[in-house]
Formats: structure tokens, sequence, C-alpha cells
């Protein structure tokens, strides 16, 4: 009754990969509600964690660029250092705090999608304020002379300065977005991949192909790219308007 | 009389290098003003200190009658309009560039909007509101900036080098521009520029900067070149120097006059910087004498008097000497 | 650019409304990738929480990493297969009330020509000492889950420290191993219920199973609201009765995949 014996069924190795593609493409056609559901909440997590990090990020790496003070290489360097930090340590780092034991505990974000929000907050906002600096470093030297001169004060020549970087500082958000749509390691530990509730694209696809069911993966896969695509392609669109 | 300015005993330097050092300069309100020198000699540092954009590390600088205080500085930015020599341009459209300075100042977008077209007419650029500064001619660009700085309707104009890289057209129309400002609208206008008779043309009067300082008078044997062959020779088209022994860059070189030595007679063949000529014209000034000769170009130079002046004829073979520490780059 | 601001606000609100309503009672257990990739709480959970008007949350991990999870309270209940973990767990009074629920077994898969000769053998512990003897590729879990423990068990009563090239530590969850041992015609131990549910997918092929130590139990433990006052342990408790009682226990016993029964129900009343 035990043994079994299975015969490959895959003709060809071609044949298995189109096989792949046809089924990913027919899960995607019919509108899945679990496929939406996990693509739902990746979207919106990674909306948020984007508009979170972008919030912080962007306005400390223009005081990061704008103001000298004592240290600032130091906390340049670190803050490079945190972009290289694999996603892994930020998760664990992340659940050892969010964790019932860890000093945030009492919080009970950890395995919500608000936890995965905080995980990806940490891993992007040193993306966004690395990159807000770049963009606010490339502007031209003329641009601070001209705001002083026109009569701004501290608070507007930030704000005419963030404005001024915009269209670098609108990638610098999409950047972001994309590493955090695209991120597994936290989603995974700060998730915990709960079907119907934390479940993002990545952890699905990382189960599926875990499980061998590379259909769904690759469907989600695609799904992914889609939209990454949508969002580099809107700025794109508002660059290329203005250049 | 009211000065808009007053400035006593300032001095002002970029990490202890002095930049600018004023004894005493009052400049009277609805005054034209030129401020003329050598490029380096700090016409635009003086600018930008009265404009507020730098505050004198010593000294007392009153704007007028009230003294100028580190806490009052964007007020008083708020009171001048600065137009720089190379004005930037903001990345959105050339109405929202000129309204910039009013919004900043606290007027409503439509006032800002309202005065902004005012300030694009007096310029001759309207229908250019909604174009992007990356559509524009550099002339159209600083047009825009002139528009952005006259909206602002300051008490006191700053222009950078107005005259600079225009046609005489537009030379002529910047002129009738400072006129009519300080005419009709009593505005106090000071203005940098290395070109004498456009001061002339406009001024109450000249102020002359050399080294960071107000000198009487434009200084003397001020050689404008290039320096050529690996750093070594000073070429200012009528006349080579060697500067093997001076250090720094510049595009301006000085010579002190009383350290010329001048013969008539066949002298320095072998020395460096030893010029051989005709004299073409002479004329004393209070302490030196002015020499224009002939070496194959015309050259003029301020030899000092304490010289064997009486021997100099025009028309009389003239041998120059001038020693190494002579020369001063700026 | 009015449009897309436009846009870009209405985005927003339809993402603030979506994020409305995640507020309920919420049961959280980790439990072991198996359980979870068998398909078995797909169909057993949604009973209990229809009754209860709850969700359960399943986190699916090794068991090590499960248990760690109940010990930290960052779970209320756990669902696991390994015995000696299980009590350690207990006994240092981070789990009460231990239940069994249910079992399977485990298996030695291979490929179909099977280099180390232990097809049909009786003894796991012979067959482990054959692949070494013959060197055989063998790919262990190596992520101290259930199936590691138990896997680590065998070796160690074959008095083997398994060792080299052939012995590989995959560091991955039941079915990345299933499918690296396909493609590199490896031995590895799995337990039934994953390795039926990716017949499909593998030519590798049972080659040992029915051994005693080769017995699968599932153990389910609440976390102890003593230790951890944050967890839940009402609804633990009411989750466990309902495993264990006769509702759950009938699911179990009818869930199959491909036709095959791939749990046991066992809890002793």
């Amino acid at each position: 009754m035990f043994s079994i014996y299975k015969v490959s069924q895959r003709s060809s190795t071609l044949q298995f990969l189109l096989d792949s593609f046809h089924e990913a493409f027919l899960l995607l056609l019919h509108l899945d509600p679990e496929v939406f559901q996990i693509v739902w909440l990746s979207i919106t997590v990674s909306f948020w964690s984007t508009i979170f990090s972008a919030s912080i990020g962007i306005p400390v790496g223009a005081l990061l660029a704008l103001k000298d003070f004592r240290g600032k290489s130091i906390l340049l360097l670190l803050l490079n250092t945190t972009m290289a930090a694999p996603t892994v340590v930020i998760g664990l780092f992340c659940y050892v705090l969010l964790s019932r034991i860890g000093p945030l505990g009492s919080l009970g974000l950890l395995f919500t999608p608000s936890g995965m929000v905080f995980g990806l907050f940490i891993l992007a906002t040193p993306i966004a304020a690395n990159l807000s600096v770049a963009a606010i470093e490339s502007l031209d030297k003329r641009l601070m002379l001209t705001c002083e001169l026109l009569g701004a004060s501290p608070v507007q020549q930030f704000w005419l300065v963030i404005k001024e970087a915009r269209f670098a500082v609108m990638a610098a958000v999409v950047i972001a977005f994309g590493r955090i749509i695209s991120e597994l390691g936290i989603a995974m530990m700060l998730g915990g991949n709960i079907r119907g509730f934390t479940r993002t694209m990545t952890t699905a696809i990382a189960l599926e192909t875990s499980k061998g069911e590379f259909e769904l993966g690759l469907a989600l896969g695609f799904v992914l790219m889609a939209v990454a695509l949508f969002i580099n392609g809107l700025l794109f669109l508002v660059q290329k308007e203005h250049s | 009389m009211i000065a808009s300015y007053s400035i006593k005993d300032v001095a002002f330097s970029y990490s202890y290098q002095p930049v600018l050092m004023i004894n005493t300069l009052d400049i009277p309100a609805s005054s034209v003003i030129a401020l003329v020198g050598p490029n380096g000699s700090g016409k635009t540092t003086l600018l930008h200190l009265l404009a507020f954009l730098i505050t004198p590390q010593k000294g007392s600088f009153s704007f007028f009658g009230a003294k100028v205080s580190a806490s009052e500085l964007i007020r008083l930015r708020r009171r001048v309009g600065l137009l720089p020599q190379n004005p930037y341009l903001f990345k959105c459209s050339v109405l929202e560039n000129v309204a910039i300075g009013l919004k900043l100042r606290g007027f409503s977008r439509r006032e800002a909007r309202k005065m902004a077209i005012e300030g694009l007419k007096k310029v001759r650029m309207e229908g250019y509101e909604s174009r992007w500064p990356n559509s524009l001619s550099g002339g159209e660009a600083q047009r825009i900036a002139l528009a952005r700085t006259l909206a602002l309707n300051p008490e006191v104009f700053l222009f950078d080098e107005p005259a600079n890289h225009l046609d005489l057209e537009s030379v002529k129309r910047t002129e009738q521009l400072i006129l009519n400002l300080n005419r009709n609208k009593k505005k106090t206008v000071i203005f940098t520029t290395h070109n004498l008779s456009f001061a002339q043309n406009l001024t109450d009067f000249v102020i002359h900067i050399f080294q960071g300082q107000v000198v009487p008078t434009a200084p003397y044997n001020l050689f404008r070149g290039q320096i050529q062959h690996g750093g070594k020779i000073f070429d200012a088209s009528a006349v080579q120097f060697d500067i093997s022994k001076t250090t720094g860059r510049g595009t301006c070189l000085i010579v002190d006059p009383t350290k010329i030595s001048i013969s008539t007679q066949e002298e320095f063949a072998n020395l460096p910087n030893a010029f051989h000529g005709r004299i073409i014209s002479l004329s004393l000034l209070r302490d030196v004498v002015k020499i224009e000769a002939f070496a194959g170009e015309k050259f003029e130079i301020h030899a000092p008097t304490s010289s064997d002046i009486t021997s100099l004829r025009i028309g009389r073979e003239i041998w120059l000497h001038i020693g190494p520490n002579a020369i001063t780059l700026v | 650019m009015k449009n897309l601001s436009r846009f870009v606000c209405v985005v927003v609100m339809l993402l603030a409304f979506s994020s409305i309503g995640l507020c309920e009672t919420r049961l959280r257990m980790s439990t072991t990738t198996s359980t979870e990739n068998s398909g078995l709480l797909k169909v057993l959970l949604p009973h209990f929480e229809k009754e209860n008007n709850l969700k359960v949350d399943v986190i699916s991990v090794g068991t090590g990493k499960a248990l760690k999870l109940g010990e930290n309270g960052d779970v209320d209940v756990v669902l696991v297969h390994s015995r000696p973990a299980e009590d350690k767990f207990v006994s240092e009074g981070f789990g009460v009330g231990r239940r069994d629920v249910m079992y399977n077994d485990f298996i030695i898969i291979g490929p179909k020509n099977d280099p180390a000769k232990i097809k049909d053998l009786k003894s796991a512990t012979a067959a482990f000492k054959k692949i070494a003897e013959a060197k055989a590729l063998f790919i262990s879990r190596g992520d101290d889950s259930g199936t590691n423990m138990k896997e680590k068990a065998i070796w160690k009563t074959a008095g083997i420290m398994p060792k080299g090239p052939w012995y590989i530590e995959a560091g991955k969850g039941m079915g990345a191993v299933l499918q690296m041992a396909n493609e590199t015609n490896a031995y590895t131990l799995t337990d039934r219920a994953t390795f039926i549910s990716y017949e499909n997918k593998t030519d590798l092929v049972i080659l040992v199973q029915g051994d005693k130590s080769l017995f699968n139990p599932y153990g389910v433990i609440a976390v102890n609201p003593k230790k951890r006052p944050n967890v839940q342990y009402a609804l633990a408790k009411k989750f466990i009765d309902f495993i264990t009682g006769p509702e759950g226990q009938k699911i179990i016993a009818d869930y199959k995949l491909n036709g095959k029964q791939l749990f046991f129900p066992d809890a002793k009343k």
C-alpha cells in the first residue's frame, strides 16, 4: 500500500517551464481570492512602510545634507552600513524588539501587518535618508545662496531644497518601495507568513517554492514585477514630463 | 543725507584669510554706486555683505541707521534684492520662479502671482509664465531672474555684474532700468562691474575695491592676462612677466611702482622681467609717473617719480626692470 | 500633475480603509511546516474559527523555533512533533496541558536505483548504517525541526556521527529538502504527510517504512499563562479541547490527500 513509484511527468525541461508559465497565467486570470488577498496585503504593507520611511528618511537626509556638525561623516558611514545590512539581520533585530519578552513586546506587533510595517520601515528609512542625501547634495550649488538671498527662513529653505530635489527624492521613494515590496526576510520573521493575514507575495513565493508549487510562485512573481513596473513607470512619466 | 549702509572697520574672512577689510564706507540712500575692481578683489563678497548673506566678524555695520544684528538677518534680506551674476532658477514654471520670493515674504498665492506677472511685464517676458527654466535661453533666464528681483520691490537693489556678457543693446536697456529705479522710485542701486565706462555713465560715485579693501582710485599697474608655460610666464598680451619666483594663481597681476627700475641706457639685458621700448606718452600723476611705451605692442606702466624722470622724453628708448618681489598675482 | 495627485489621494484613502477591520480576536499557533504543508489545517481550522468567531494565525516553522516562539510568549499554543523537546518545554514551565493529537510516521525515501541497498529493511537504524557505509548522498533538514531531531536520534542509535561530503545539512524546510533530494538523487528522512503531498512532483520512492522508531506523534501544548501573562490561555485551552475532541479527531481521520489518509488521530480521553 505504501510503495509508490511515480513516473516522471516531465517530458522535457522546456515543457516543464512552459507548463509553469501557463498555470501561472491561468491563476492570475481567474483572480483567485487568496492570490488577490496576498497581493493586496503586500501592496498595503509596502505602501505604509514606504510612507513612514519616506516621511522620516527624507527630512533626516535633508538635514544631513544641509547641516554641518561634528560626527556627520561617521553618521553617514553608519547610514551607509545599515543600507547594506542583510534583511534577516534587521528582521532578527526587530524580532527581538517586538517579541513578547522584548522591550516593545507589550504592543503586540509581532506577527501582524503592523509588525511588518515596523520592520520594513526600519529597513527602508536608511535607504530613503541616504538617497535623499545624495539627491540634495547633487543639487546646484547656487540653490542655497538663491534661497537665502530671496529671504527664506531656515525652515522655508529646508522645504525649498526638498522641493527642488523632488524628482530625485521621488526616485528614492520608489527605490525604497521596490526594496520593501521585494523583501523576504523581514516579512517572514515579523509577519510569520500567516495565511490570510500576513502572507505577502514574497513569503508566499518562498512557501510555494518550498512546497514545489512553482506555478503559484511564478504567478505571484509576475504580479510583483508588474507592481514594480507600474510604480517605476509612474516615476518615469513624472520625470519625463519635466526634463 | 541718509545713509542706506554705513560701514566702519568691518572685516570678514573665510577661515583666517581676510577677504574684506573696510575702514569706512557710507552709501547714501537713493544713490547709484558701482563697485569696480579686478576679479577676486572682493566685490562680490562686499555685495553679499550688503545683501546680509554674510555677517562681518568685526566692526560696525548698520542699515538705514539700525545696527545689523545676526538675529535680524532674514528680515533684512527681505528688504534688499540681490541679482547674482549667474542666477539660479528653480525647477518650476517661470511664473512660480518669479513669485517664489514673494511667497516667502508671506504674500498669498494670488497676490504673489499678480505681482509676478507685473515683474515679467517689466522685463518684457509676458507669455513665458508657464515655461520651465530648462526651455529658456541664457539671456531669457537672466531676464526672468531680473524680474524675480524687481517683483520683490526692495529698498536696495544689488546687481552683480549686470553688464557682463550682454550685447550693446542689452547694456543700454540695463542702464535705463537702473536709472529708472533710481530716478523714479528713489531706490538705492549698487552694482559691481569691471567695465569702468558703464560704471561712470550711471553712477553717483564709483568705489574701487582692491584686495578686499576700498581704495581711493584704481590700483596702478594692473595687468590682465593668463598664466602660461607651466605656470611660469604671465602673458598679458602686451608684455610677458616671468613669475617663477611668485606663488599663487590669478588672472591679474599688479606691479608695485616703487620697485621698478628705469633707465634710458641699455641695461638689465639678461635679467628676467626686463623690458625695452620707446616712450609714446608721459604724464606726471600725484606720486607716480605714467609712461606709455611701445614694445611691439603698446603698454602702460606707472613708475616711481623718484627715478631720474628728467631724462625721460617722448620718443626716447627706455629700459625697465621689475624686481621679482614687485609682482603680486590676484 | 493634478490628476496624478488626485490618483495618489484615492489610493491613500483606499489603503487607509483597508487597514480597518484587522482588529478581531486572533489565536496564535506555531506549528511545524509539515502540518501546514499537508493542508490539514486549511480544513481543520475553519470549523474551529466559525464556532468561536475568531481567527487562528498559523506560524509554521521548524519544531525548535515553534517551541521558542511559545517560550517567548509570541504564540498562545503550539502544535509540534518532537516528544523530548515538548517534554522539556513543559518541564521548564513554558507549556501546560500537553495532549496527544495524532500521529503519522516518518519514512526513508531515496532514488529508485537505491545505491545503498536499503529497500525493505525493517529497521531505520540498519538503513542509516548502510547509507553511511555506502557514503550515499543523504540530505538532512539541519534546521532543528522535529524531523531533524528524529533523524539525529536515529544516527545516535546507529552509533554514527554523520560527516563528510555525502551528508548535506540543508537548513531548509521539508519541501525544499524533498526537492533537493529529488534533484540530486539523494536519500532523506521525511514525514509521510509531506511526502504524499509531493508525490506527484518527485521521482523518489519510499524505501523504508513501518519501523516503530519512525512513529511520529503530534502534541498540542498551551503556553503557560503564569510564565507569559499576555497569552490567551482560555482560547488556547478551547483549541486544545477542539482538536482533541470528537469533532477535531474526526476531521483529522477524514482528511485525505491523493486518496490517502495522512494523519491518525490518537487523542486519549
